[in-house]
């Protein structure tokens, strides 16, 4: 069974949203790709949306330091969500932050698979696909 | 001159009104015959300067009172007014800080002046002192906030660039001398963002460094192997790592983390060129409460005469790479902090090996 993953990228930075997107079609055409420039847009679509079908994967692109609804407010939302519906995101938290306290703090959300620091390269992106891989 | 507001506390209701018919001009004065009134009194009157108390009350006594009012209402100046030398009870008060003035009965109006004015300047000066150093807080808070900000807001376009530059170097379409172009901007860019690094370091250090915890040195050493991995695959480097932790160690992680952080960063880019066998090893034993990190490389190595001026501000022992000259400054600084020791042995052309020692924060 051949695996479908989407990915949604939350960055108030178009910019960063468009380096993604482009990158994510350059990797494999096939993937879906949703930008937000603001964290609660982002929180109230992934909210209406229906519980993943098997073999079906939703990659979370997280930016911390955004305004008005930052990623720490986000995820606080986020686990407020059903399980099962949670279970249908993998949240990645991609930031420019060094700051060792934002990585503990976002550490501690179950829902966050892994603190990767900018810059978004293809190498980044492409060890998130093959880790989606391994898992599904 | 501001009135000043004094709440005297007395349950002889005579005390009450002489005291107010004696002063009644010279202050603005609150009376309580009993310690309930006086401490609601004191929650709608932030702006009493001086509570004077009588020794002698039903329920608690004065100096219990006083006591009390310390912890709940630490403002105003405590003064102590009784006609009985219950020495125990004043000594006590007065050593525990609790009684800024004595003053016996029957007082004279005098007396009760000279102590008001005594006890006005020392409320004036520190509540002078709360405030001051309250808003010293809030500064410091903001100023780390500002950082914080300043730091995101440089580093993230910096970061766009760089990506930019890499899609760039995917697309077929851009000949190969703008891809030539383009790298020495990603180059550019990765300068730029170390310096930020670095500046923000120096700031962090100035200001955070009371945080202990445990620490996980293969926690730590994966975290930095991680971020430097496309710089060891760009430079074709071997990097080899070895922890040794068996016991629990306790320090600072954001100070650790600027150490190693800054002695690979070292590592890493001053590799030299015309060799192909460059590697960076980082050992960590942690024995005896005592971690020991040794950073070696074979890299340009440092000249002997510039050895001992690497760990000044702004010094730079070369101008091969780029560097905003704080990095082994901060990392010294940091090393301070913790109590620990470096060692460098380095030569030129050859390479250098850096081992700092740090004891455990127990």
């Amino acid at each position: 069974m051949t695996m479908h993953l989407d990915f949604i990228i939350v960055d108030n930075n178009s910019l960063n949203c468009f380096i993604a997107e482009r990158m994510l079609q350059n990797i494999d055409s096939s993937i879906g790709v949703h930008t937000f420039l603001h964290a609660q847009e982002a929180y109230e679509y992934i909210k209406k949306q229906p519980v993943n079908p098997e073999g079906h994967k939703t990659v979370v692109m997280l930016d911390i330091h955004m305004p008005l609804m930052d990623g720490f407010a986000f995820l606080q939302e986020f686990q407020k969500l059903p399980e099962e519906q949670q279970n249908s995101f993998a949240i990645y938290i991609i930031t420019s932050s060094t700051d060792i306290n934002d990585k503990l703090r976002s550490n501690k959300v179950p829902a966050v698979k892994r603190f990767m620091s900018k810059p978004i390269t293809f190498n980044m992106l492409n060890e998130i696909i093959s880790n989606m891989m391994v898992e599904a | 001159m501001e009135e000043i507001k004094i709440l005297y506390v007395d349950d002889e209701i005579n005390n009450l009104s002489s005291f107010k018919s004696t002063f009644r001009f010279d202050y603005k004065i609150l009376l309580a015959a009993s310690q309930v009134e006086a401490m609601n009194y004191l929650a709608q009157n932030p702006d009493i300067s001086i509570v004077m108390c009588d020794q002698r009350m039903p329920g608690s006594s004065g100096v219990e009172f006083l006591e009390e009012i310390k912890l709940r209402f630490p403002r105003p100046v405590r003064m102590l007014v009784s006609g009985y030398t219950d020495m125990e009870a004043l000594v006590n008060g007065v050593n525990k800080g609790n009684i800024f003035k004595y003053i016996k009965k029957p007082w004279s109006a005098a007396e009760i002046k000279a102590a008001i004015s005594d006890g006005y300047k020392h409320y004036l000066t520190s509540s002078l002192l709360t405030q001051k150093n309250e808003e010293l807080h809030r500064a410091y808070k903001q100023l780390d906030e500002f950082a914080y900000n300043v730091t995101h807001g440089l580093r993230d376009p910096i970061l766009s660039v760089l990506s930019l530059v890499e899609i760039a170097q995917h697309m077929d379409d851009v000949p190969d001398s703008v891809k030539e172009i383009l790298q020495m901007v990603g180059l550019a860019m990765v300068q730029l963002d170390n310096y930020v690094e670095n500046t923000h370091d120096y700031h962090q250090l100035k200001n955070d460094s009371t945080n202990i915890s445990e620490i996980s040195f293969q926690g730590l050493a994966d975290e930095l192997e991680q971020a430097y991995e496309p710089e060891r695959a760009r430079k074709a480097i071997t990097f080899t790592c070895n922890i040794d932790q068996q016991e629990t160690f306790r320090s600072n992680k954001t100070l650790l983390h600027v150490i190693v952080n800054n002695l690979l960063s070292n590592a890493f880019k001053y590799q030299r060129k015309n060799i192909s066998d460059n590697f960076v090893a980082l050992d960590i034993t942690v024995a005896n409460d005592i971690a020991t990190i040794i950073v070696k490389d074979n890299g340009i190595g440092i000249k002997a005469d510039y050895i001992r001026n690497i760990f000044e501000p702004l010094y730079r022992a070369t101008s091969v790479e780029y560097g905003s000259g704080l990095g082994l400054y901060n990392l010294k600084d940091a090393l301070q902090k913790l109590g620990g020791d470096i060692y460098v042995d380095s030569k030129e052309d050859v390479g250098s090996t850096f081992k700092i020692v740090i004891p455990n924060k127990k």
